[in-house]
């Protein structure tokens, strides 16, 4: 047995979806190209940076980020990043007024276009039991400490829609292109559990 | 169903992991789960639905033992041995019986195409919306035996429609065999003390989506 936290490995999880696998390519039901270029698809080319982006030219272009608050999903599908379909995507915005935080309290709807497979926390049993509930505390287990004048908004990712937070833009940044912009820009902050700290 | 990956609201789940530099995948196993998950939806040997609730049948003292691919490894198991794409007989002695039916293979074509027909599942279909935004309503409080997407916490609670975003197919009658049974599906927000009690700071506020089926007026 393998605890939720660190997710294996397990031999005798490992010995089953081998046997799995080698089954269904028998089979001819999957061909091991296929589980090549999702592998790569997964660890190589879905990934935070990719939503980095996203946000660092709505910090930078007006019109863009009218656009992707507007329709996400077209907006977002412009930049060109490959994504799965059922990925319909809503841009959430941070502000002074309202902080937003991204969970999936039923399993682990993510936006992967944007960000890739979701981390282990995500996926876990505590942060779905409570995220929705005590949403500070959460915030607080990552060092992230709201003011009681803004609100807290949680979003339940429960449907085939998959949300994008746009955090702020820290203070001290004026001076910083796209691309610089974009090395701040952290998971963590698109889910919302996180600010992004200036540089 | 009332199972334990409803899980919103409850207490005694420990700490969350947090993990510093995390990698992707854990183990090659891992990645083997994932992608053979993957290439089989791909060919559309179950759908996103299907496969949540072969989760969500998963005994309550195993569910939170198994870690997360785990739980995927038995769900798709579960879903090919119920379908038939393999037998029990073949599972056990790891070795075909027979061919694997009328689709073909997952290959990397297929799986480059999935990723490029990315977007909306939105339906384009002419069905009128039973609310608009601005409607007050109350979330439906039903105990479905089968897949639901209405989960525990906000059954009976009281919200304000805030968009609809058209049609899409309905998850419950999807799993039941029972068709898409198109209708709209809006953001619906709720105040936290609605939802969580008076505890909740005044301030707060939650979203979920809701279909129509899930939802009367208040």
């Amino acid at each position: 047995m393998s605890s939720d936290a660190t997710g294996g490995p397990d031999s005798d999880t490992a010995t089953r979806i081998k046997a799995l696998e080698s089954l269904l390519l028998e089979k001819g039901l999957i061909e091991t190209s296929a589980i090549e270029e999702l592998i790569d698809m997964f660890e190589n080319r879905l990934g935070p940076w990719n939503g980095a982006k996203v946000v660092a030219r709505a910090w930078t272009d007006p019109g863009f980020k009218e656009a992707l608050l507007r329709d996400g999903t077209e907006t977002i599908a412009e930049m060109g990043f490959e994504a799965l379909q059922g990925e319909d995507m809503v841009v959430v915005e941070n502000s002074a007024e309202v902080h937003n935080i991204v969970v999936c309290t039923l399993c682990s709807c993510y936006p992967w276009a944007v960000l890739g497979l979701p981390p282990v926390w995500y996926k876990s049993a505590p942060y779905r039991a409570r995220a929705a509930r005590d949403p500070r505390a959460v915030l607080r287990e990552f060092g992230t400490e709201i003011g009681a004048d803004t609100e807290v908004r949680v979003w339940d990712s429960n449907a085939e829609l998959r949300y994008l937070v746009l955090p702020e833009r820290p203070a001290g940044t004026e001076a910083l292109d796209a691309a610089a912009l974009a090395e701040l820009v952290t998971r963590d902050s698109m889910i919302g559990v996180s600010l992004v700290a200036p540089p | 169903m009332n199972s334990l990956h409803d899980m919103a609201g409850m207490d005694g789940m420990g700490p969350i992991p947090i993990e510093e530099n995390e990698p992707v995948f854990h183990a090659d196993w891992e990645k083997q789960v994932h992608s053979v998950t993957r290439a089989l939806m791909g060919r559309k040997h179950f759908n996103t639905d299907e496969f949540r609730h072969s989760m969500e049948r998963i005994e309550a003292s195993r569910y939170l033992q198994l870690s997360y691919y785990e739980r995927w490894l038995e769900g798709i198991t579960t879903l090919l041995l119920e379908k038939g794409v393999i037998t029990q007989q073949e599972f056990d002695t790891r070795s075909a019986d027979q061919g694997g039916g009328t689709k073909p293979a997952a290959d990397r074509e297929m799986v480059r195409n999935m990723y490029k027909i990315a977007g909306s599942v939105r339906l384009r279909l002419d069905v009128a919306p039973r609310f608009k935004a601005g409607d007050r309503i109350v979330a439906r409080n039903i105990s479905p035996p089968g897949h639901t997407r209405l989960p525990r916490y906000i059954r009976g609670k009281r919200g304000v429609v805030e968009h609809d975003h058209g049609v899409f197919h309905f998850p419950d009658t999807r799993v039941a065999g029972q068709g898409d049974q198109p209708q709209h599906m809006y953001t619906v927000g709720f105040v936290a003390r609605e939802v969580w009690g008076e505890e909740a700071p005044a301030n707060d506020s939650l979203r979920i989506t809701l279909w129509d089926d899930y939802m009367v007026p208040a």
